[in-house]
């Protein structure tokens, strides 16, 4: 594994992506996990692929890239550039829409179409937002029974208004992905990359000099 | 529909090719209110990668969809001084469909084989000499076995590209995917292969210094002679006078008159400069340099390949788009322009008025009026499922070859694997595309002939198997660079077609687009014969330089690094100064 010797110390990138109907409270979840703030009316900030944070999770720092869906999820126009490498996909719904728990299950069909996964035990987890509203009409019973029978995915509820199980959250969401034995295909398949990002390396970055000078004719 | 969008945008663009979705993309960068329509649910239009049902669907489009609804031609939408034009059909653009399984629909005995399998290996694990059971023989035999209904379970595993290119290393798309910071959404492998097609078979073109060094096609003072071609390519300055006298002859003319054996000649015009007999001297060197200079940036050979197939590239610049507040909408078509005193103020969609300052939608979508005449030329592609690669070697390989014909333009021969994640494991795919002078299905005949088994195989005996073919070959010791060299297409050796695609669809490059349009529409090409990516961002490059001639094309876009030290800036500062964007 030639990346485990150049990454020294780093931690490990976890991807983790918040699907879910539009108005849930995604942006809300991950602003108060990555900075700690809430504001009724967080708008798309421009230019904002991801947000990052660092979460220790039993000893281990990991890095969490949670990705935006910048407005996409609205007309369902996500595809692979946005899902691709996925670590953990958290399904969110709003206790206070019905409609959105009512399409959970398509957005964790969505990601299995379109994220182009081959893992079987791939690491979902659901997540009920705005559990601090009054008007609340999904339950948590109904929801905890659905989760587990039908999705089998576990289950939690959050609040990013009042900060309730928001770090929770996300730290199940890591545990999850912890104990979750990926298939060694993966790994396989991702070798001999290349990343236009991350040349492979050095020397080959001048390429007319291998062709320029024919010094053993 | 959830909601309705906004109505006012400054650019508005219909349809997710190539083109189309790198200028979007650029406007978005610039802070312009984009949105981006498409008809289809998928991204790519004539640029898409489909999978095996989605192709069917698409075939079926194309084949039932040739009639475009009819629209109301008053609408309480548009203005007395105003006239709707209604959007074109891009179904009805592609001709000549031939679609043809090479398999039998099932294979009854693979389920009592697969069945055999799982029941025997359980008490009895790997054994004998060979490291297989019998029945795990059984099961290899039996995997090189297929029928339609084996093909379509696995339909997910393909991702059949209506439009195959590839990108050259150092070509303009790979600059600005790596310039505007878009290459972070996508992956590539390295084509490792140029293959040429030279007296009746299939050789390997040694590109790289290394190659020409250890291929054994090629005699020692050819070598020589080689590799001072190349150089003097490599360093042709215009004002040299190496090709002085040449400038109005071809390239082969050049070769001559260097003394070149006809081996040689053959890589150098057809492999190396990817022309033909008649290709311009200097066009010819131009190509060379081009070739040369993308050599060793990532690979053996000048070329990369999108893993997932080529239509990843266009919704990587969507998410671009999107990811600077472009709205997205699929599955939602654009049903008419319209325009005043030659120019356009909307477009209606759905029953609703979407006011722009720009238009910018692909060919195939355009009104028949803003082509004036019908585009003439036109592509031939075809798409084969294959048993296996057209010149087996032990490592999976992903090919070029330009196939030539006399006196016409080559066809271009893209093989890709499964490790590039087009086809399931045991499988290949082969695309053809070359411009069309007939149909299809003749116009490629003469490398599907010469290249593939295209007789019915009725899935009861199995052809010689790869992996003794690709023993054969690792005997003779040959590094990869030079095994499957000399490989004499012996009828039992070429891989059989299992399902075979043809059609037609028309080629715009060299069309003028600007002609009958009014002067804020901007159309698209759809994609091109070239193999390369040259002339789709060229295109945008230069419709996005008229809409907006004084700004950047596609900055480079921030890394959320970069973002969120700015936004953190309150909380104290960073640990580790780095370079800060300039952002508007």
């Amino acid at each position: 594994m030639k990346n485990k010797t150049i990454l020294v110390k780093q931690n490990p990138i976890l991807k983790v992506v918040i699907l879910g109907n539009s108005n849930v409270g995604k942006s809300c979840l991950m602003n108060r996990f990555v900075s700690n703030s809430f504001s009724d009316h967080t708008l798309h900030t421009l230019g904002v692929e991801f947000l990052q944070k660092e979460l220790n999770v039993n000893g281990i720092v990991y890095t969490l890239q949670i990705w935006d869906t910048a407005g996409q999820e609205r007309f369902r126009t996500l595809r692979t550039p946005f899902y691709r490498g996925t670590d953990i996909c958290l399904l969110t719904f709003a206790v206070d829409d019905v409609q959105s728990f009512k399409t959970v299950d398509s957005w964790k069909k969505e990601f299995l179409q379109y994220s182009r996964t081959t893992d079987a035990n791939f690491p979902f987890l659901v997540v009920a937002t705005k559990v601090d509203l009054e008007n609340r009409v999904v339950s948590k019973d109904e929801a905890n029974k659905w989760c587990s029978e039908y999705l089998s995915a576990p289950y939690v509820e959050t609040s990013s208004k009042t900060d309730m199980n928001i770090e929770t959250a996300f730290t199940l969401a890591v545990e999850i992905w912890a104990s979750t034995e990926r298939p060694s295909e993966l790994k396989i398949s991702h070798t001999n990359l290349v990343k236009l990002s991350r040349p492979i390396n050095g020397s080959a970055a001048c390429p007319t000099a291998e062709i320029v000078s024919p010094k053993c004719c | 529909m959830e909601d309705d969008l906004p109505s006012k945008y400054e650019v508005i663009v219909i349809g997710t090719g190539m083109t189309e979705s790198i200028v979007a993309a650029a406007a978005s960068r610039i802070g312009k209110r984009v949105l981006h329509l498409d008809r289809n649910d998928y991204y790519g239009g004539m640029w898409a990668s489909f999978t095996f049902e989605a192709l069917q669907k698409w075939l079926d489009e194309c084949r039932n969809g040739k009639t475009n609804d009819s629209v109301k031609t008053s609408s309480p939408l548009v203005q007395d001084t105003e006239k709707s034009i209604t959007i074109g059909n891009q179904f009805s653009t592609v001709f000549n469909i031939e679609e043809k399984w090479f398999i039998p629909e099932k294979l009854p005995s693979v389920g009592n084989l697969l069945s055999a399998k799982i029941t025997q290996t359980e008490d009895s694990p790997k054994e004998s000499k060979d490291g297989l059971t019998e029945t795990e023989a059984t099961l290899k035999q039996s995997d090189k076995l297929w029928c339609q209904a084996k093909i379509k379970t696995m339909g997910r595993k393909f991702n059949l590209d209506l439009a195959p290119k590839l990108l050259f290393s150092r070509g303009t798309l790979v600059e600005l995917l790596i310039s505007s910071n878009i290459s972070r959404y996508a992956e590539f492998r390295c084509v490792n292969r140029i293959l040429t097609w030279q007296s009746d078979k299939l050789e390997t073109v040694p590109c790289s210094r290394a190659d020409v060094f250890a291929t054994k096609n090629v005699g020692l003072i050819e070598k020589r002679q080689l590799m001072q071609l190349l150089t003097l390519c490599v360093e042709y300055k215009p004002e040299s006078d190496e090709f002085k006298g040449f400038e109005d002859k071809t390239l082969k003319q050049y070769l001559e008159s260097k003394g070149l054996t006809e081996n040689l000649m053959h890589y150098v015009l057809y492999a190396i400069a990817m022309s033909n007999d008649t290709t311009p001297c200097m066009v010819g060197v131009e190509r060379t340099q081009r070739f040369l200079s993308s050599l060793g940036r990532y690979g053996n050979t000048p070329f990369l390949w999108p893993m997932y197939g080529t239509g990843e590239l266009p919704q990587c610049f969507c998410r671009l788009c999107a990811v600077f507040g472009g709205v997205y909408h699929l599955k939602r078509a654009a049903d008419s322009v319209i325009s005043a005193n030659n120019e356009c103020k909307a477009i209606l969609s759905d029953g609703s008025r979407l006011d722009c300052d720009h238009l910018v939608m692909g060919v195939a979508d355009a009104p028949p009026e803003f082509l004036g005449s019908v585009p003439k030329a036109g592509l031939s592609r075809g798409i084969f499922i294959i048993d296996r690669s057209i010149s087996t070697t032990d490592k999976e390989s992903l090919t070029l070859l330009q196939f030539p014909i006399k006196g016409k333009e080559p066809i271009t021969v893209i093989e890709a694997g499964p490790s590039t994640h087009v086809c399931p494991p045991g499988l290949y795919l082969l695309h053809m595309t070359t411009k069309q002078i007939d149909n299809a299905v003749n116009d490629l005949k003469p490398a599907v002939d010469a290249l593939l088994h295209s007789e019915y195989a009725d899935g009861t005996t199995i052809r010689i198997n790869t992996d003794t073919q690709s023993t054969q070959t690792s005997k003779e010791g040959d590094s990869s660079a030079s095994s499957g060299e000399s490989n004499i297409l012996d009828e039992s050796l070429k891989p059989q077609i299992l399902y075979a695609l043809y059609f037609n669809c028309p080629e715009t490059s060299e069309y003028d687009l600007s002609q009958n349009v009014p002067s804020n529409v901007h159309l698209c090409s759809g994609p091109d014969l070239a193999v390369d990516y040259e002339f789709a961002v060229k295109q945008a490059k230069s419709i996005f330089s008229k809409m907006y001639p004084d700004s950047e094309f596609l900055p480079r876009a921030p890394d959320p690094e970069e973002l969120s030290l700015e936004v953190d800036e309150a909380a104290g500062p960073p640990f580790q100064s780095s370079e800060e964007p300039k952002e508007e």
